[in-house]
């Protein structure tokens, strides 16, 4: 039985407050829900990530694992604090400088964590600040650029001093502000403006398994609290979802069988208590388990097929080939061959999924963080059974997604919720929910020969990986014709044949997680790179070198490299660094009597950026207000890796106006085109050239760009500048781009309103 | 004290301290069972000196144990202090809960058999006190009484001079579990060479486990590694789970055992 909400009076970042709760509750949860300061992020609720650091009494602490009662009569700092008089605190002016916020969602957590540190040892040393640090998890910065911004604040000195300017400068995230103050939203901190239900998911306990709901409406009259039980009987549209059009393959509820651990079967929609205190076990659900279906048994076709689309469990196969690789690793004066076996890999994003679904007239709205927002559009269309143009997804921060916020999650369940109830409904997973059901990287068993003439040149590499996909699709084909172009390394080799299996198992999907294959192979041609070149007795280095791609030459797939390559660039610029860590590594092995030894390594890989195959679109908007505003509408989603700055800094350039001449209004569906997913490092690159055109003085920025590039300092001159208030006296005149296409005017996109759904 | 046994003779309740293991065995619901909050009794605080040893209150955090002005004797419990979760974790998480707790991978636990300690338990019928090996008995099993709550760890002064150390194996620096862990701390006597030795490993088997031919042989012998032998792990029983296989976990013990032994001297 729950406490009764009691009164507790605290003092937050010096007011006093009083918070009427149960005293058991999280800290975090008092902060974000009772108390509306939503800068505190919850990514665990078990003291694993740290990024719900606040200073209880001035000592660091994860406010998920202090119960309220705890804190009565004691003084809490959250990041809403930290910047006094509009003043920015020094360690977030340092975060901001240093790019040490990237996603933004470990930020509050890291900066108060400095705080603690910096008030008890204002000049640390790096190892203290690691040891202060070391309770917060970053995923996107790799620390060093949160641990130099932490040891400035604390130091002073130069830094890295922010300039505002064109592309090349070190610009401040646009969206930087945000993040440091703990003030952007994300999934968890977007809520609806009218009540709301909750929504959570009774998940499978099985891995594969037949089942049939008991009497769901006996159970919905025990539970008063309850809106709806929905089951696969409630979605309105299709109850099937998928990257591919052909793929179509994971239902939004299960439909009395289960592929893997976790799938959803059915949804409690209700009051927050209500929907938490029921279990799952509690929810009248008969199971039939069956056997699971490892990799191995799939592999060996010992295992029934999990659709009926797959047989054998085969979703699809890749191969490409040139040459012919057989007789020529028969031939081949040295030859190396490896087996490699991957795992799964959670992509551990801080941010664990979460947003909410709104019904506005026939028309559904979701918030939420999402890496696809015109994909999320589409898809939920087909679920709703309604036209695309009546779903508006408003993609909120996004916490880091490194490819595992490509697939739907909870959007589909809350849009079927939303839609069926005309509530707003807002759900949020737990960190096990989002890491047992959300797509992993794929487990791989990777078998590759290659050969080289006694020179050292390559001949011939022969591949096979069959992939892990899991139980539904996902981005399984991605992969499975991914790797195969890849699969040979940045080398020339003449003859090749690699292949690729997707194989269906009961394991939790695989999907989209940075390269989509590509680095589970990068590990079987790198170790062959390295024993060929022992074989021959060549440097490491020089082997790669003698074999690197160059510019002219064409791949095995016959796309002919007319633009940069850049490997033999880097490999000889790395050549004396190269010789000098293998020599003290030498000396220091010859020397060294204690536990430790050293070595250095190489090792390249390549990553065609983009869609797979597939064309590769992106359209961006540009807008020129009758007040001289300009504004930039872009699709592109941010999570983390710096979009919303770039691309505002390449319109920037474009236009020869500096950056904060230029209004950003980002992702929201209704308000920008679709720039594609963010997804295979690809929105710089293409969104990027989007924005470029979108200019209307695109010709001029290209040249000027190229000059930048070449070593002029960066930035535009003052006398570049063109004032935006007085670039758009008189009425706004048609715009040509390059092309002789019309520049589309703002003011044709405009926002979705209620009206736009019928209401 | 009193009110706390009497509320826990009353009815069954989960004693809540520093949260640091209560709050992540219930994520995503709220807390609904009853809970008896100790962390206001001022007379489970402190680490103090006592005439045979010295007193660590239940609720000294690791951070207590790291600030505490203690002799080399604490250098392993200090060491593990640093490296328990996070400067979070080590502000909050108490001494007694983590031996409550009895997770086999505690970072605690070995230390403290390393140390020769006892725990003391209050209840409505008074007090006893057990030595830390007949305290934890398993995975999450420990022998306190439901009723009961663990106020102190008593730790003995060698009549020697003493000195402790630990080793722990985790996949990376902070906010790990340990894959194996060694706690050891040697007595030694005016030669210079081992008078008495205590050698625990962690995470290698359901309760942390001493290892007595090895503790036997180093006696009379200067700290040296090389005095380790395989047939020494003979208490252990890893078992394969996420952080290891069980031959890792024998093999990184033997590692991590010799340089623990090689630190001492």
């Amino acid at each position: 039985m729950r406490s009764p909400g009691l009164p507790h009076r605290f003092v937050v970042n010096g007011a006093e407050v009083e918070a009427i709760a149960p005293p058991a509750m999280r800290l975090a949860d008092v902060l974000r829900d009772v108390l509306g300061l939503k800068g505190t992020k919850v990514g665990c609720e078990a003291g694993d990530c740290g990024a719900c650091t606040v200073l209880l009494d001035g000592a660091q602490v994860c406010a998920c694992l202090v119960p309220l009662a705890q804190v009565t009569g004691r003084t809490v700092e959250t990041v809403e604090g930290l910047a006094r008089d509009g003043a920015l605190h020094a360690l977030q002016a340092a975060f901001l400088r240093h790019g040490a916020a990237q996603c933004g969602i470990c930020t509050p957590g890291m900066l108060m964590a400095a705080v603690d540190l910096l008030r008890r040892v204002p000049r640390p040393s790096e190892a203290q600040v690691l040891d202060a640090l070391g309770g917060v998890l970053c995923r996107c910065t790799g620390y060093r650029k949160i641990v130099a911004a932490v040891l400035e604040a604390a130091h002073g000195g130069e830094g890295a001093e922010a300039i505002e300017g064109a592309v090349g400068a070190r610009l401040a995230r646009v969206d930087g502000l945000a993040k440091v103050t703990g003030t952007d939203r994300f999934g968890a901190d977007a809520l609806p403006a009218r009540a709301w239900l909750t929504l959570r998911a009774v998940r499978s306990p099985h891995a594969h398994a037949r089942f049939r709901f008991g009497d769901l409406q006996a159970f919905r009259r025990r539970h008063p609290g309850l809106a709806a039980v929905l089951t696969a009987a409630d979605v309105p549209g299709v109850n099937r979802f998928g990257i591919y059009p052909t793929g179509k393959d994971q239902p939004v509820f299960a439909e009395g069988i289960v592929r893997m651990l976790g799938e959803p079967v059915c949804a409690l929609v209700g009051d927050a208590e209500t929907v938490a205190a029921i279990r799952d076990e509690d929810v009248p659900i008969l199971w039939d388990p069956l056997p699971p279906v490892s990799f191995d048994a799939a592999l060996a076709g010992e295992a029934p097929d999990l659709h009926p689309h797959a047989p054998g469990n085969v979703l699809c196969r890749g191969r490409l080939a040139c040459g012919d690789a057989d007789s020529a690793l028969a031939s081949a004066a040295h030859r190396a061959t490896i087996r490699v076996e991957t795992s799964f890999v959670e992509h551990a994003y801080i941010e664990p999924e979460a947003g909410y679904a709104e019904r506005i007239g026939d028309g559904i709205e979701i918030v939420a963080c999402t890496q696809t927002p015109y994909m999320d559009r589409d898809e939920i269309a087909q679920i709703l059974g309604i036209p695309p143009e009546r779903v508006r997804i408003v993609p909120t921060a996004v916490g880091g997604g490194f490819g595992g916020k490509l697939d739907l999650s909870l959007q589909p369940m809350i849009a079927v919720a939303a839609w069926l109830t005309g509530q707003p409904v807002r759900c949020v997973y737990t960190r096990p929910e989002s890491m047992r059901t959300t797509t992993k990287r794929h487990p791989a068993r990777i078998v590759a020969e290659a050969g080289c003439d006694a020179e050292g040149r390559l001949l011939a590499v022969r591949f096979h990986g069959d992939f892990n996909t899991g139980a539904y699709a996902s981005w399984g084909p991605t992969v499975a014709s991914r790797v195969p172009v890849h699969a040979m390394g940045p080398y020339r080799v003449p003859n090749l044949r690699a292949t690729t299996a997707a194989i269906h198992t009961t394991d939790t999907p695989a999907g989209a997680f940075r390269g989509f294959g590509v680095p589970q192979a990068a590990i079987a041609h790198e170790a062959l790179m390295d024993a060929l070149a022992d074989r021959v007795g060549m440097d490491r280095l020089e082997f790669r070198l003698v074999n690197a791609l160059r510019h002219g030459d064409a791949t095995a797939t016959g796309q002919v490299l007319a633009h940069s390559v850049g490997l033999v660039a880097c490999l000889e610029a790395l050549r004396p660094r190269w010789r000098e860590l293998r020599e003290e590594a030498d000396r220091f092995n010859r020397c060294e009597r204690g536990p430790f030894r050293r070595g250095a390594g190489i090792a390249c890989m390549w990553y065609g950026i983009g869609n797979t195959a597939l064309s590769n679109p992106s359209e961006m908007t540009i807008g020129l207000g009758r007040d001289g505003t300009i504004t930039l509408y872009s699709g592109a989603v941010d999570i983390g890796q710096g979009a919303n700055t770039v691309m505002v800094q390449i319109a920037a350039e474009a236009l020869g106006v500096p950056p904060s001449a230029i209004r950003l209004v980002a992702g929201d569906t209704a308000r920008t085109r679709d720039a594609g997913k963010t997804s295979a490092s690809r929105q710089t690159f293409v969104s990027g050239n989007a924005a470029l055109p979108c200019c209307p003085r695109s010709a001029p920025a290209d040249s000027r760009a190229r000059q930048r590039r070449g070593g002029s300092p960066p930035g535009p001159g003052p006398g570049r500048h063109r004032d935006p208030r007085r670039g758009s006296r008189g009425p706004p005149q048609p715009l040509r781009l390059r092309g002789g296409r019309e520049w589309r005017r703002a003011d044709r996109l405009r926002p979705l309103r209620p009206a736009d759904h019928g209401a | 004290m009193t009110e706390a046994v009497a509320a826990l003779a009353a009815q069954r309740a989960t004693v809540l301290a520093g949260g640091t293991d209560v709050f992540p065995a219930r994520v995503g619901r709220p807390v609904e069972e009853a809970i008896v909050d100790i962390s206001g009794l001022a007379e489970l605080g402190g680490i103090e000196t006592t005439e045979a040893g010295w007193r660590f209150g239940a609720l000294a955090t690791w951070r207590d144990v790291l600030d505490a002005d203690l002799p080399p004797l604490f250098d392993g419990l200090k060491a593990a202090a640093r490296e328990v979760g996070g400067a979070q974790i080590q502000n909050r998480g108490t001494i007694g809960g983590n031996l409550c707790n009895a997770s086999p991978a505690a970072d605690g636990v070995p230390n403290w058999l390393a140390l020769d300690a006892a725990v003391e338990l209050a209840s409505v019928r008074g007090r006893r006190v057990l030595p830390v090996a007949e305290f934890v008995l398993g995975n999450r099993r420990t022998a306190r009484v439901p009723d009961e709550i663990l106020i102190a760890v008593h730790v003995p002064r060698p009549s020697r001079p003493g000195r402790g150390t630990f080793r722990k194996l985790g996949a990376r620096r902070y906010l790990v579990i340990s894959i194996v862990m060694v706690a050891a701390v040697a007595e030694f006597g005016p030669d210079g060479t081992i008078a008495a030795a205590r050698i625990a490993v962690g995470a290698a088997s359901e309760v942390a486990r001493r290892l007595p031919s090895l503790e036997a042989r180093l006696v009379g012998n200067r700290p040296d590694p090389s005095l380790v032998l395989i047939e020494d792990l003979a208490p252990l029983a890893p078992i394969d789970d996420v952080r290891a296989t069980a031959a890792y976990r024998r093999d990184a013990a033997l590692t991590l055992i010799r340089r623990a032994i090689a630190e001492l001297a």
